[in-house]
């Protein structure tokens, strides 16, 4: 009986042929891992509101037209290929 | 609805966080969307390798970061081009902040490594917990938190928010940012 986080196994396959898929990746892990100098709750509120800004406005634009047409491509090529 | 369907909807409903973390990391609009493209072709081959009832948006998130730092890393160096970078994207709605100075903010987060500003990203916007971001990345969570402070610290030098040391005694700075609440500027 194999005891697999479920989380951890559909973030890493572990027969991932491609080295993107999530698994194979190792950036370096050299930091200190020490927590160090952190900043006040305001500052750190002030960047938090900076940040969400910027990804807020990135994820409300509307979805380029090139990323349907793809969806679409996939579909009909899995659906009529297999 | 049949699997493809389904798996079909539920990428869809994920492109556009996909495409905000893939602004944010490759700080290049044309190349985000490659980089989502990418990211969408491999996830729809390797769709039978994502866990049913798990995060897709962790998932997806994985693929395009890992596709990130192994093929786009490098290119994107050579077409280098530090200033440019979320302006394009972005100049859109700066308005709307009103007192977010949010042009000098990309401006600093463009000056970051790839790797704070995934960090940022994915804690500081996307809403990812330190664990789910250290799978995502791959590294430890102590791995995560350090990186993600630096990160901060970086930031606040370059905005002139102040270390948390130099911040403390200036009562003035701190009276100018609660009286603003929000506001980043304290020149």
């Amino acid at each position: 009986m194999e005891h697999r986080n479920p989380r951890a196994s559909a973030l890493h396959p572990s027969q991932s042929k491609d080295e993107t898929m999530p698994a194979a990746d190792k950036i370096e892990t050299d930091d200190l891992g020490g927590v160090t100098s952190a900043l006040d709750p305001r500052q750190q509120a002030t960047l938090g509101a900076h940040l969400k800004a910027v990804y807020d406005e990135i994820v409300s634009q509307p979805l380029p037209e090139r990323f349907l047409s793809l969806l679409a491509q996939l579909e009909t090529k899995e659906g009529g290929g297999a | 609805m049949s699997k493809e369907a389904s798996f079909k909807d539920a990428l869809l409903a994920e492109l556009p966080r996909l495409r905000g973390f893939a602004v944010s990391i490759c700080s290049n609009g044309d190349r985000a969307d490659d980089l989502v493209q990418d990211t969408v072709v491999k996830a729809w081959t390797n769709m039978d390798s994502f866990t049913p009832g798990t995060s897709l948006r962790a998932w997806l998130f994985t693929i395009l970061r890992n596709t990130y730092f192994s093929e786009y890393r490098k290119r994107a160096r050579e077409v280098a081009d530090v200033d440019g970078l979320f302006s394009a994207k972005l100049a859109v709605h700066g308005e709307q902040e009103g007192h977010l100075d949010l042009e000098d903010f990309k401006a600093a987060l463009a000056k970051l490594s790839d790797e704070q500003r995934e960090v940022l990203i994915l804690i500081g916007a996307s809403g990812f917990s330190y664990e789910e971001a250290a799978e995502i990345c791959g590294c430890a969570v102590g791995t995560i938190k350090s990186r993600l402070n630096r990160a901060r610290a970086r930031l606040a030098e370059m905005l002139d928010v102040g270390s948390a040391d130099a911040f403390g005694p200036d009562r003035e700075v701190a009276a100018v940012l609660s009286s603003t609440s929000g506001t980043l500027l304290v020149k």
